[in-house]
């Protein structure tokens, strides 16, 4: 029969906790004002510092207005007009937490969700599949709702919330499908 | 789709358990199969047809429906 890749067993115990750690930082790093908890310093600025602190520029259009990017006198400024302005930093800090925190919840996620169950056959499959499909149409209705109500800069945190948000959504809908599943089976027992 | 694996399984006196062994599928699968919650696909169909030694159109039926 026609076998699909998935990660090994092991990988979902793995993966719940590199999830949970992602969410935390998450959590932790969202509830703080400008935390800066794994920014790194680097000293005289060349072409990959400035490079990764653009990268960093998509983060902060949450503050909205004026954007000032890595620390005060260097990067970019969003000037009132809408236009770029580029002065080379002498030293300049990129906030790596961002980072971290797409990678741990995306890794965790992928491994929660795609990892071989226990007793790993087609009936899970089926349900694994059906809870994908749940969760593409559940995530793009997320998405119209907040394609029209959510307006400006705002939008972009909409945006970023939405690299994981279908993943999760899968997460959550794959394991209350296998778990009624499961209770079904222990009411109908002969 | 509907099935008489229940039926089938009380003649031999198999639980859910031990088809669910001999077609190597979990518990779940054959519980849900019985429920009319899940169709089988064919290669599970026939494995289950076999293990009662019966052929195919004896434990599933087609309903006015499908």
């Amino acid at each position: 029969m026609q076998k699909h890749f998935l990660f090994p067993r092991q990988c979902k115990w793995i993966g719940l906790g590199i999830l949970s750690i992602g969410i935390l930082l998450t959590v932790f790093n969202d509830s703080i004002e400008s935390s800066k908890i794994f920014s790194v310093k680097f000293q005289n600025s060349n072409a990959l510092t400035r490079y990764l602190s653009c990268g960093k520029f998509s983060m902060n259009f949450e503050n909205g207005g004026t954007v000032n990017l890595g620390d005060t006198s260097n990067d970019f400024i969003l000037k009132s007009d809408g236009g770029f302005s580029l002065s080379t930093p002498k030293e300049s800090s990129i906030d790596f937490t961002f980072t971290l925190q797409i990678l741990l919840i995306v890794l965790g996620g992928l491994f929660v969700g795609f990892s071989r169950e226990k007793n790993e056959d087609e009936f899970i499959a089926s349900i694994r599949l059906r809870s994908l499909l749940l969760a593409v149409f559940i995530n793009y209705l997320l998405i119209i709702i907040a394609d029209l109500l959510v307006y400006g800069l705002n939008f972009m945190v909409v945006i970023t919330y939405n690299l994981y948000t279908m993943l999760l959504i899968h997460l959550v809908i794959f394991h209350i499908l296998l778990w009624k599943n499961s209770k079904k089976e222990s009411a109908n027992e002969e | 789709m509907k099935n008489n694996i229940r039926v089938e399984r009380a003649i031999l006196r198999l639980t859910q358990e031990e088809l669910a062994k001999r077609v190597s599928v979990s518990r779940q699968t054959i519980n849900a199969i019985e429920a009319d919650k899940y169709v089988p696909s064919t290669v599970l169909a026939l494995k289950i047809a076999r293990v009662f030694g019966k052929p195919l159109e004896n434990v599933f039926f087609l309903e006015d429906t499908d």
